[in-house]
């Protein structure tokens, strides 16, 4: 009888890469790949997983449409999916490492902006007195969406931003933005201030939740959820 | 009830049938519930780089199609038909709409009363027996806020900009109750720093606003209209007043005693109502000021007309009167509306 395969996704690039890879190793789950650059690998003495390297977006979306029963990427990836990809998937562990912010920054010269209630003033001021919307540069849209949706302001449009959005206000393409933060530091460099944080982020261990049935799935997500 | 006998009802009452377009210019749409709404919207762009939408709401696809007639005469317009709208649960995205509107009204008040009237006609011929007419006006709440000075006035604003945003609107009151958001602190290092950039080119802009639009609304938060004392008094009053619920012959009396009981200098007439009296068979009438929150777009009178439907009272039919939208959504002139619209879902 051959077993079902159970397909783990982990990240390909990026700084949180090498902390996924420490949470396989100190669980004694060693990847073995053809090469450094080979995007699929297996797990030592489970023939029955595989382990594809993928980008942390599309990690998300693999795992909220089936492909893939257990994945590693961010909590704000998650959160600002689809409803349809979002509702598919469980976290099964928050991490202490990729930790970072998504937040809602605007202009530090702005000093009558200390908070949404004030925000929510300028939009009208925008829309009034300049006769267009409030423009916020962001790669999170739902996240954002929701976030003045929650705080009553409704005279905004967003600018998809898929690359240093903090320099969106400087070129003019936007007065606000709404993007990661780790630090502040980048953001101060652009003359940017935080008035509200949306979301606490940071890497999680996902499951799609119709494959938690699938024989051996628990039993890896208990694995890698170990401290 | 079958929608030719809908029709029917509208065109004996002079309603004319009219058609609508399926798709409109996304902006229009945007104009009216803002930028958060396009999350609900099939939109799409043409060979022109324009963005459209299919309709979200008829009524919006009605005064669009008022302003391209370019009348300066009454119209009374009925149409029916699907709206489309994304939902975040499982409910169908087509909400199937009926609604009937009066425009450019010469008498106001004979007009709020023929469409509250033609709604009665519309109960009567159902398969209701009995209902509720539940009639408020947004004037009164606004003239009430205008009338609480303890409250600076971009708040008083900002209060009656989201009377129609429930759960917003009590988060305000809240804040205004116990101005934690004030970080006092932080207004004194800001203050410091705002008498260095008064120096400074004010012409310079930031992000969109320039340095005198910034200094502006902070002298004006911080120095001529503060929030620095306690508000618990004005949100007591605005929540007293939106728990008011009375037979309607008694609303003003029983409203101008609160206004006196809060030393309000407010005098409301029964010409607030185009119903004086509940002296019409199986229909009880009162006042509420809380009914129809969700629509931002009314400015005076609001009704809806309450049936017990599978053991629930259901809103079977609400309209209002809605003097600004035509002109917010890019007509030239003011030009007053009133209308209905009817739940299909329950008829």
């Amino acid at each position: 009888m051959t077993k079902e395969i159970i397909t783990i996704l982990t990240l390909s690039k990026g700084r949180m890469k090498a902390e996924a890879e420490k949470v396989f190793k100190k669980n004694k789950l060693k990847i073995t790949r053809e090469s450094e650059r080979s995007l699929i690998g297996s797990i030592k003495g489970y023939p029955n997983i595989r382990v594809l390297y993928m980008n942390a977006t599309e990690i998300v979306e693999a795992l909220g449409k089936g492909i893939g029963e257990i994945g590693i990427s961010g909590k704000d990836l998650w959160l600002e999916s689809e409803q349809s990809i979002q509702s598919n998937i469980a976290v099964a562990k928050e991490f202490s490492w990729g930790r970072s912010d998504v937040v809602v920054a605007t202009d530090s010269m702005w000093l009558d902006c200390v908070n949404p209630t004030d925000l929510e003033d300028i939009s009208f001021e925008f829309y009034q007195k300049k006769k267009r919307l409030m423009r916020c540069a962001t790669k999170f849209k739902n996240l954002a969406h929701g976030w003045f949706n929650s705080k009553g302001i409704t005279q905004y449009e967003l600018i998809t931003s898929l690359g240093a959005t903090e320099g969106a206000n400087k070129l003019g393409t936007a007065d606000l933005i709404v993007d990661l933060s780790s630090t502040g530091e980048t953001l101060r460099q652009n003359n940017l201030k935080v008035i509200d944080t949306i979301l606490s982020s940071s890497a999680c261990l996902f499951f799609a939740k119709k494959s938690i049935k699938k024989k051996g799935v628990k039993k890896i997500l208990k694995l890698l959820s170990k401290d | 009830m079958k929608s030719e006998n809908l029709s029917k009802i509208l065109k004996s009452r002079g309603f004319k049938n009219i058609e609508l377009d399926s798709i409109i210019e996304t902006k229009h749409i945007l104009k009216r519930s803002g930028g958060n709404f396009r999350q609900y919207l099939f939109s799409f762009y043409d060979q022109n780089n324009t963005e459209l939408s299919l309709r979200s709401d008829l009524s919006i696809a009605s005064v669009l199609k008022l302003i391209k007639e370019k009348t300066q005469n009454k119209i009374k317009w009925s149409y029916s038909g699907e709206a489309y709208r994304k939902q975040n649960n499982n409910k169908s995205p087509i909400i199937k709409q009926t609604g009937f509107e009066i425009f450019n009204s010469k008498n106001k008040e004979k007009d709020d009363y023929e469409i509250i009237k033609t709604s009665l006609d519309i109960f009567k011929k159902s398969k209701f027996k009995r209902c509720e007419l539940s009639l408020s006006n947004i004037e009164i709440f606004n003239l009430l806020v205008s009338k609480l000075t303890p409250l600076p006035l971009r708040w008083r604003e900002k209060i009656q900009r989201h009377f129609s945003r429930e759960i917003y609107f009590d988060q305000l009151l809240k804040k205004l109750s116990d101005n934690k958001d004030i970080d006092l602190k932080l207004v004194e290092q800001d203050k410091i720093l705002v008498e260095k950039l008064r120096k400074k080119d004010l012409t310079k802009n930031y992000s969109g606003r320039s340095l005198r639009e910034i200094l502006e609304r902070f002298d004006l938060k911080n120095y001529q209209d503060p929030r620095n004392i306690s508000n618990k008094k004005s949100v007591k009053i605005i929540r007293e007043y939106l728990r008011i619920s009375c037979p309607i012959e008694k609303a003003p009396k029983i409203l101008n005693s609160f206004f006196k009981k809060n030393n309000l200098n407010i005098f409301i007439s029964d010409d607030y109502f185009p119903m004086k009296k509940n002296n019409i068979k199986n229909v009880k009438v009162i006042f509420n000021p809380n009914i129809n929150r969700q629509i931002s777009y009314y400015t005076g009178m609001t009704f809806n007309i309450k049936v017990n439907f599978n053991s629930k009272k259901e809103v079977f039919l609400s309209g209002g009167r809605f003097d600004k939208l035509i002109k917010d959504l890019g007509n030239k002139k003011d030009l007053n509306a009133v209308g209905a619209a009817i739940n299909r879902s329950i008829l």
